[in-house]
C-alpha cells in the first residue's frame, strides 16, 4: 500500500518536473526565437515585413512551431521517459501544467492583459502546440508500434 | 502503422515534420509579403488614409481613434536601430473643429504652437533643465501639399536609461486641408537626426494622403 502511495508520488512529481521543463524551455524559447528572427529580417534588410498583418500569422506560424511545440515535447520526453504508465494521458500532463504556468507567468508579468487578449494567438495556439508537442514527446519514449496493430 | 518513418520513431519524425511544416509556411507568408509591397529599397504600405513608403528596415504602424466628434487616423515610422521618429495623422473634419474650438486654435501655426507647448511642459515635468529653442518655421512641400512647419530643439530634452542627457530635435508640420487637420511630426535624438532626416524627406516625397 506504501509502495503504491510512494510510486504515486513519484509519478506525480515527475508530471510536475515535466511540465516545469516544459515552460522553461517554453519560455526561453519565446524570448530567443522573435529575438533571432528580427535579427535575421534586419541582416536580409527587410524588418519592415514585420510592419504588415500578414507577417502576424507568419510570426505565430514560427512561435508555434520552434517555441511552444519544443517546449511541450521536451516535458511529454521526460514525463514518457520516467513515467511508463497510461502513456496516452500522462504524456499530456506535462504539457497541460506547462501551458498553465505559461499563461500565468506570463499574466503576473504583464505580457498577457485579460482585456485585451487575443484568444486564437494567445490561448487557442500555444495550447495546441504545448500539447500536441508534449504528447509527441511522451509517445517518442513509449513507441511501442505492436501495440497499435492489436489495438486496430 | 508505421514503426519509423525517415529512420526515426514516428512520433519524433512527426514532431519533426510539423516544425519543418510550420516554419516553411511561415516563410512562404513571409516571401508573399515581400513580394506584394516591395518597392525597390523601400515597402509600400496603404492605410485608410495615407500611401506611404518607408525603407526596408524600418517598422511601420498604423492607428486609428475615437475622438469625441470624429476619428483621428495615425501613421508611426521608425528606424530599429536609431532613435528617429515619423508621425502621419489626419483628423477628420468634426474633430478638427471640435479640437480647434476647445483648445482657441485659429490656424495652422496656433495648432504647432500648442502642440510644441504641451510637448515641451511634458518634457519639463521629467527634466526642469529642458530648454526650447526655435531653428526656424515657413512652409514645406511634403506629401503633394504646401505645409506650414516649425523646428524646434529641446536642449537636454531626452534622458536616457543611465540618466545621460540628450537634445532632441523635432519638426513639426502641419496644414488643414479642407477642413481636414494634416500633421506631420518628426523627431529625433541626439546624433540620430541628421543621418535619419533625408531619409525622412524621401518618405515625405513618395507619400500620398488619401481624403475620406
Amino acid at each position: 500500500m506504501i509502495e503504491e502511495e510512494r510510486t504515486k508520488t513519484k509519478m506525480i512529481l515527475n508530471l510536475i518536473v515535466g511540465g516545469v521543463l516544459s515552460l522553461l524551455l517554453t519560455y526561453f524559447l519565446l524570448s530567443l526565437v522573435p529575438w533571432l528572427l528580427r535579427i535575421i529580417l534586419f541582416s536580409l534588410n527587410v524588418l519592415g515585413l514585420l510592419s504588415f498583418d500578414a507577417s502576424r500569422t507568419a510570426m505565430l506560424l514560427i512561435i508555434s512551431g520552434s517555441a511552444y511545440l519544443p517546449g511541450g515535447f521536451i516535458g511529454g520526453l521526460y514525463a514518457g521517459y520516467k513515467v511508463r504508465e497510461n502513456p496516452r494521458l500522462t504524456s499530456l500532463i506535462p504539457g497541460l501544467i506547462g501551458f498553465l504556468s505559461l499563461i500565468l507567468v506570463q499574466y503576473a508579468s504583464g505580457i498577457l492583459n485579460p482585456s485585451e487578449m487575443d484568444m486564437f494567438r494567445e490561448i487557442v495556439a500555444p495550447s495546441i502546440s504545448i500539447l500536441l508537442g508534449s504528447y509527441l514527446g511522451g509517445y517518442t519514449v513509449n513507441w511501442r508500434p505492436g501495440e497499435y496493430v492489436d489495438e486496430g | 502503422m508505421r514503426e519509423k518513418l525517415f529512420g526515426l520513431r514516428l512520433p519524433l519524425a512527426i514532431f519533426i515534420l510539423i516544425i519543418l511544416i510550420l516554419n516553411m509556411a511561415s516563410a512562404a507568408i513571409f516571401y508573399s509579403v515581400f513580394t506584394a509591397h516591395v518597392y525597390g529599397e523601400y515597402f509600400n504600405m496603404e492605410t485608410s488614409h495615407f500611401s506611404l513608403y518607408f525603407p526596408r528596415n524600418w517598422i511601420a504602424a498604423s492607428g486609428r481613434y475615437e475622438l469625441d466628434y470624429g476619428t483621428r487616423n495615425i501613421v508611426w515610422i521608425a528606424p530599429i536601430d536609431k532613435l528617429a521618429f515619423i508621425t502621419l495623422a489626419i483628423m477628420d473634419k468634426k474633430s478638427t473643429e471640435s479640437y480647434m474650438e476647445k483648445n482657441n486654435l485659429t490656424d495652422a501655426y496656433s495648432i504647432m504652437k500648442y502642440e510644441i507647448g504641451r510637448i515641451y511642459d511634458s518634457i519639463l515635468k521629467r527634466n526642469k533643465n529642458a530648454t526650447l529653442r526655435f531653428i526656424g518655421n515657413g512652409t514645406i512641400k511634403a506629401a503633394g501639399y504646401s505645409l506650414n512647419y516649425i523646428s524646434f530643439i529641446i536642449i537636454n530634452g531626452y534622458i536616457d536609461n543611465e540618466g545621460k542627457h540628450y537634445n532632441w530635435t523635432w519638426m513639426f508640420m502641419t496644414s488643414i486641408i479642407n477642413g481636414e487637420l494634416l500633421q506631420i511630426i518628426y523627431h529625433a535624438i541626439g546624433d540620430d537626426y541628421k543621418p535619419t532626416y533625408p531619409i525622412f524627406q524621401s518618405i515625405l516625397n513618395r507619400t500620398k494622403v488619401k481624403w475620406g
